[in-house]
């Protein structure tokens, strides 16, 4: 099962239709239960990457592989079964401000047609595992930015997904709480799950051990592999460099 | 206020492995037996219908206003055609009626006598498709003819009564053929001068009650195209104003099916509240117009009185409405919602 690559790019490439060039020519693959982090200044590609994963974005050229699935040939129709088995956290939350947090948490468990017994227990430990119980009858609007980053982190969990997306997760969080909140994703990755995580703040990165992927201008520029783990270095990953491996 | 949510967090790593095992088993539930998962599923998706559909009403009436507009135009564009058809239909049914009285008067030729037209009607009674005949006399239709014309005084300057006699004729049956087949025979006798009946002025009646018809017809057309234009554009705004949850939606795995659904029953609702509403309406003109139209047809010596919308009327107006407000957020969904995708 290790051996199995989750996600797997193939020489992308993304332009966007204004001629913005968000990523040239990249190529990498996390296997599945990897946790990675991506880093890399705003506008290095790190939010497009994760885009083309869930398929926001697709890919102008090269392949993006997901589970074994070719996302390029993935018609519309099938796009909302691919984001049902990946978490995604996103840096403005994307929260629902008309329902609850119980709501918000709920949703992807109502799309996905789990009987409501059985959506209030997984919801309540979800709201939980991210420190917020007790708050699920409130508005989004009534939480502080960093709560509502938590709700939205909460959502991505509730279902369980095989894969797990964040991007800036910690963007709006003192130090203290970004520390529980990587500690969390790190749980998480440990149940067996691939994560990851979009960040600038590289201070972080460097004492949790794990890969991180520094993105610049489109272009991977570093892949350094986690503490104690040995990546295979593929014949295709062009921009693999040896001054992070240990 | 972030003490105790730090805490929670601290405590995740601990509460994490039981909440794995309260998980579990719901995932691999698909190894019960095969047939409780459907049902389970089926009764799920009964529910979140109901939900979807409370839920659509529920913000219906958060904008009373707007909503009750919209449904009223709705309703208007709904009442017009259908007054109009059930003015056309009432006026067939009238027309019908009245064809039902159809009788054929035969004029006699002046030199035929009262005692010869007699022995006419007597014949023509023996005939087994002629019901009754009644005859009326040289003096009985001078005594008519005064009675019913500003011109009796110019008869009495008349030396001779000009009038002829004539008999009325009832048929047995009033299917067209019986009353050709009279008419034939009747027109061959040489003591008739005139045999008619008032069944061409009733075909022509009829036939422009027929041209009428089609012309509501046209305009139920014109009006319901009209009514999922109307619903077609408030499910527009509507979505506009849904923006966000749409994209929320679609982020977390939503199928179009189901973030088109709450629009799909804001279309049902608007058609259900318009085909009311145009009951109402339909309603109060046929209240209005009963009095009026009645004593028209009171002139006319007609006891027809001006029917209401038969309850299947009322069904058929309800499910239409219904229907073209589903049919018309349909449109509106589909053509916008590709439209609105994350970004």
């Amino acid at each position: 099962m290790c051996a199995a690559q989750t996600i797997e790019f193939h020489q992308v490439n993304k332009r966007y239709e204004s001629g913005h060039q968000a990523l040239s020519n990249l190529s990498f693959q996390m296997h599945a239960k990897e946790m990675a982090f991506l880093t890399g200044h705003s506008g290095a590609g790190k939010s497009t990457l994760l885009k083309l994963i869930a398929l926001i974005e697709r890919a102008t050229t090269g392949s993006v592989v997901i589970d074994g699935q070719n996302l390029n040939a993935m018609g519309r129709r099938h796009i909302p079964f691919l984001r049902r088995s990946i978490g995604l956290i996103f840096q403005d939350h994307q929260l629902l401000h008309d329902r609850s947090v119980f709501d918000n948490i709920a949703l992807p468990l109502i799309i996905a047609g789990m009987p409501p017994a059985k959506i209030s227990p997984l919801v309540l430990a979800a709201l939980e595992k991210v420190g917020l119980e007790g708050r699920d009858k409130v508005r989004p609007i009534m939480l502080s930015g960093g709560e509502q980053q938590r709700v939205g982190i909460a959502r991505a969990l509730v279902g369980r997904p095989k894969v797990l997306l964040a991007d800036e997760p910690t963007g709006n969080l003192d130090p203290e709480l970004s520390r529980e909140i990587m500690q969390l994703f790190v749980d998480y990755h440990l149940e067996g799950n691939t994560v990851l995580i979009a960040t600038h703040d590289l201070d972080l990165v460097a004492n949790m051990g794990k890969r991180v992927l520094t993105l610049e201008g489109g272009n991977l520029v570093q892949d350094i592999p986690a503490v104690g783990e040995v990546t295979p270095i593929e014949e295709d990953s062009i921009h693999t460099l040896g001054e992070g491996h240990e | 206020m972030s003490n105790r949510p730090r805490a929670g967090v601290r405590s995740a790593p601990k509460k994490a492995a039981p909440r794995r095992n309260t998980t579990k088993p719901t995932r691999s539930g698909r190894n019960k037996p095969l047939l409780k998962v459907p049902r389970e599923r089926m009764d799920t998706w009964v529910l979140r219908h109901i939900q979807v559909m409370a839920g659509s009403l529920g913000r219906l009436f958060k904008q009373p206003v707007a909503s009750l507009l919209t449904a009223t135009v709705i309703g208007i564009a709904l009442a017009l055609p259908t007054s109009m058809y059930l003015l056309v239909d009432n006026a067939r049914d009238l027309v019908s009626e009245w064809q039902s009285q159809g009788e054929i008067w035969l004029y006699m030729k002046p030199n035929v006598s009262d005692l010869r037209a007699s022995q006419i009607a007597a014949e023509l009674e023996a005939r087994g498709d002629v019901a009754s005949t009644r005859l009326i006399t040289r003096e009985q239709a001078k005594a008519l003819f005064i009675e019913h014309s500003n011109l009796g005084s110019a008869m009495d300057l008349l030396s001779d009564n000009p009038l002829p006699a004539a008999i009325v004729l009832t048929p047995t049956e009033l299917n067209p053929a019986v009353v050709d087949g009279i008419l034939w025979h009747v027109r061959e006798m040489p003591q008739v001068d005139l045999a008619k009946t008032d069944r061409e002025w009733i075909e022509r009646l009829q036939a422009i009650i027929d041209l009428a018809r089609t012309f509501v017809w046209i305009i139920i057309l014109a009006l319901c195209f009209g009514v999922t234009i109307i619903v077609g554009n408030t499910i527009r705004l509507d979505i506009e104003n849904h923006r966000q949850e749409i994209i929320v939606t679609k982020l977390v795995g939503g199928t179009d099916g189901f973030v088109r659904r709450p629009f799909l029953y804001i279309g049902y609702w608007y058609g259900l509240g318009g085909g009311f509403i145009a009951l109402i309406f339909v309603g109060l003109a046929v209240a209005f117009l009963q009095k009026p139209f009645n004593n028209v047809l009171g002139l006319f010596e007609s006891s027809y009185q001006l029917s209401w919308l038969s309850i299947s009327d009322c069904l058929v107006l309800l499910t239409s409405g219904t229907l073209l407000g589903w049919i018309g957020s349909w449109i509106g969904v589909s053509k916008h919602l590709r439209d609105i995708e994350p970004t």
